[in-house]
């Protein structure tokens, strides 16, 4: 075999060496992936033989409310991501002045994101407890007991309980990200802009937002693809699935028709489905803001 | 020089990956050769020389940890030669299907018919226990068709659980209750006094779901017919949830008893872990006697449990039926030290003693002073197993595809804004009707 060519071993070697990570690839990428989309198109309950049953999974899906009414709490928390999108530039924005606390203050804004979820879900859930939390006890020993509600238990609002729960914890993660993004803008602009007069809101507008439009898109990105998937806060709160369903989200109801209740082929069908939304919304979302890309 | 080495370096771990994938193979196919080798050799009297080696024993009772490592030192002492790891896990049921799956199964483990469905599964997953000389006169469900199958038993049933009402004694005697009470109205009254001491009367424990299963003793209590006649008339309808059916009135006694103010005022956060370490801060909790042994700090002694009454004549109903049942799998490479290891944890650990729960095998005196008083109390006993498996299978495949169980409907009732309970009984309809056209459907 050592006879053989320089490029022959060359590409033997080549070979062998692509075999072991190709192999994991499609043992623990492909295989699985393609074993899910088998298996949404039947009606496996984890343990029996499995039947197909085509595409029945998704039909179902699509016309029980139980199942894609729980996009609705998602929409929960896309929108309390929007703000903190909002929230996160806003602190760049400001910490990245010479400021006297600023890396204090950076490093107390990014802590949440350290802290594991489930960790942060059972802090805040003492915090938002409806007779002991500390919210409730300010917001009724100020007199506001109209706003004391029951953040946890009230199926209108618990939604957007868990959806700031989750900005708190995942915003130190933006502001990170956009003030590596403002210091990437080089100060020669800004110079320019000051000696042309531009007041503060202009050279924002003008000159910072185009700048990091791109970071900007990659933030809204996380924020709708975190929004689709996140399912930690209801989980660790509600393990055994939240009364009436109120604030079970995409992937809490995949986790719950799979574990709790043996069905695996929803389940699946769910997963694919949760990729093809996700793919659709991200495309549509950057086909929306790359026209404002000057 | 170089691609010399990096060559067989290469070929090595080409090599190594193949290889490792054989062993496992052929390990297992061992084992299989092995069972059936021990199996077909019929042994009737367990020789203690083949009983030895290691054994694995999964669980859920984290809260029996110290209990169980006591029993098995106490195994190790009587079978020298064997030795039994205990394994408990808080998420047990599915680590337990990961493990069975993946041929990784625990040599003995607790299972029931909604992790291993009866029928050809089990006779291929689990080793028949025909051999190990029980009756059904020596130990309770023994012919149940969760673990029965052509004939063939695969599982013995660890416990028996039966409903009812636990309280801390002290708590209840200072709240002036003296005697347990033994219609509805002595229950309210009992839970009037609660009430003047300021806490509530009972737990509704909303936020785990599963403990208001035992408030089906109340829909027990109002069916008519046997449980058999009551589940197929179940699967047959696509209504089943009127106000007037069993469950309809449970939730209609439910509703009575929050107006009451007998519940605590947070429902959603009422949380069994939290309740069972804080039994002073609570009344009574509608469970099973499986808690007995879950309160935190309190023996039996000090712990009260009797029967819920369920009407004005003095009858108390619980509701019984079967704990897990022990479970030996193919894949298990010890069988005859895991079936000595299940005769020593059924008739000699005083396992159900400290489960709080009474044992499966028909002769034994429990000694748990709790349960010696719910039994002394006389209740009436109604038996919650269906006794045709295919109608079973049926009612679960159902229940499963509709994605609810009888806690949902009855905390759906504890947190309806008003006493209209029809939206609900429409909405659970309609999901058991569109359940029932799916698992039809063939």
């Amino acid at each position: 075999m050592f006879r053989q060519s320089y490029k022959v071993q060359e590409r033997v070697i080549v070979f062998l060496f692509l075999l072991v990570p190709i192999g994991l690839l499609l043992a623990f990428t492909y295989y699985p992936a393609t074993t899910l989309i088998y298996n949404s198109f039947t009606d496996w309950d984890g343990v029996s033989v499995k039947r197909w049953i085509g595409l029945t999974n998704y039909k179902q899906f699509f016309s029980d409310p139980s199942y894609y009414g729980v996009l609705f709490h998602n929409m929960a928390y896309f929108i309390i991501g929007l703000v903190q999108v909002g929230v996160a530039l806003y602190f760049a924005f400001i910490l990245n002045q010479k400021l006297k606390f600023s890396s204090t203050s950076k490093v107390i804004l990014f802590m949440p994101y350290m802290i594991n979820s489930v960790a942060v879900a059972s802090i805040l859930n003492y915090v938002f407890d409806n007779s002991v939390g500390a919210i409730n006890v300010f917001l009724r020993s100020v007199g506001l007991d109209k706003l004391a509600v029951n953040w946890i238990a009230n199926p209108g609002i618990v939604n957007y309980t868990f959806a700031f729960m989750s900005s708190w914890k995942y915003m130190g993660l933006l502001m990170v990200i956009f003030i590596g993004a403002l210091n990437s803008i080089p100060n020669d602009i800004y110079e320019a802009a000051d000696i042309d007069g531009a007041s503060k809101y202009m050279t924002f507008r003008h000159i910072t937002l185009p700048s990091i439009w791109s970071v900007i898109q990659l933030n809204l990105f996380l924020n709708l693809s975190g929004a689709l998937a996140t399912f930690e806060m209801t989980f660790s709160i509600y393990p055994a699935g939240s009364p009436l369903e109120m604030s079970e989200t995409f992937v809490s109801k995949t986790i719950m028709s799979a574990f709790k209740y043996n069905q695996y082929g929803m389940a699946s069908a769910m997963g694919v489905i949760l990729v093809v939304f996700t793919s659709a919304l991200v495309l549509l979302q950057y086909k929306i803001f790359s026209k404002g890309e000057k | 020089m170089k691609k010399r080495i990096a060559l067989g370096l290469a070929l090595l771990m080409l090599f190594s990956v193949m290889f490792s994938g054989c062993g496992g193979q052929t390990q297992t196919t061992e084992t299989t050769a092995n069972v059936s080798q021990q199996t077909t050799a019929a042994a009737t009297t367990q020789a203690a020389s083949t009983v030895n080696g290691k054994i694995v024993f999964m669980s859920h009772r984290i809260d029996l940890e110290d209990f169980l490592n006591s029993a098995a030192a106490k195994f190790h002492e009587k079978y020298p030669g064997a030795e039994v790891e205990m394994q408990t896990n808080k998420d047990y049921v599915n680590t337990l299907k990961v493990r069975i799956s993946s041929g990784e199964a625990p040599d003995v483990f607790l299972y029931d018919a909604s992790m291993l469905p009866p029928g050809q599964y089990l006779a291929d997953t689990l080793i028949p226990l025909d051999d190990m000389g029980y009756t059904n006169e020596t130990i309770k469900y023994y012919d149940s068709p969760d673990h029965t199958f052509n004939g063939k038993h695969y599982g013995l049933t660890m416990a028996m659980m039966v409903t009812g009402i636990l309280a801390k004694k002290d708590t209840l005697t200072s709240a002036g209750i003296t005697e347990y009470p033994k219609t509805l109205d002595e229950l309210y009254a009992v839970a009037d006094k609660l009430k003047a001491k300021g806490i509530p009367a009972f737990a509704s424990m909303v936020k785990n779901n599963w403990p208001l299963n035992n408030w089906d003793t109340v829909t027990d209590s109002n069916i008519t017919g046997s449980y058999d006649d009551y589940i197929k008339n179940m699967v047959n309808s696509d209504a089943p949830f009127t106000a007037d059916s069993p469950i309809g009135k449970t939730m209609a006694f439910l509703r009575s008893m929050l107006k009451k103010g007998y519940f605590d005022k947070d429902m959603t956060s009422s949380d069994w872990d939290v309740v069972r370490k804080q039994m002073d801060t609570v009344g009574m909790l509608m469970l099973a006697n499986y808690g007995i042994g879950a309160l935190e700090g309190l023996k039996p002694d000090q712990i009260a449990f009797f029967p819920l009454p369920v009407d004005n004549k003095g009858t108390l109903l619980s509701t019984a039926s079967k704990d897990y049942d022990y479970g030996i799998p193919k894949t298990s490479k010890n069988p005859d030290t895991a079936k000595a290891f299940i005769k020593f944890m059924l008739e000699e650990s005083g396992f159900a003693d400290a489960l709080g729960e009474i044992s499966s095998i028909t002769d034994a005196k429990s000694t748990n002073p709790a349960l010696l008083a719910f039994m002394n109390s006389n209740p009436k006993f109604y038996d919650q197993t269906v006794q045709d498996p295919n109608l079973q299978t049926e009612y679960t495949n159902i229940v499963n595809k509709a994605q609810f169980g009888n806690p949902d409907l009855y905390i759906a009732a504890l947190l309806n804004k008003d006493d209209n309970l029809q939206p609900i009984f429409d909405k659970y309809n309609k999901k058991w009707a569109d359940a029932k056209k799916l698992v039809n459907a063939k």
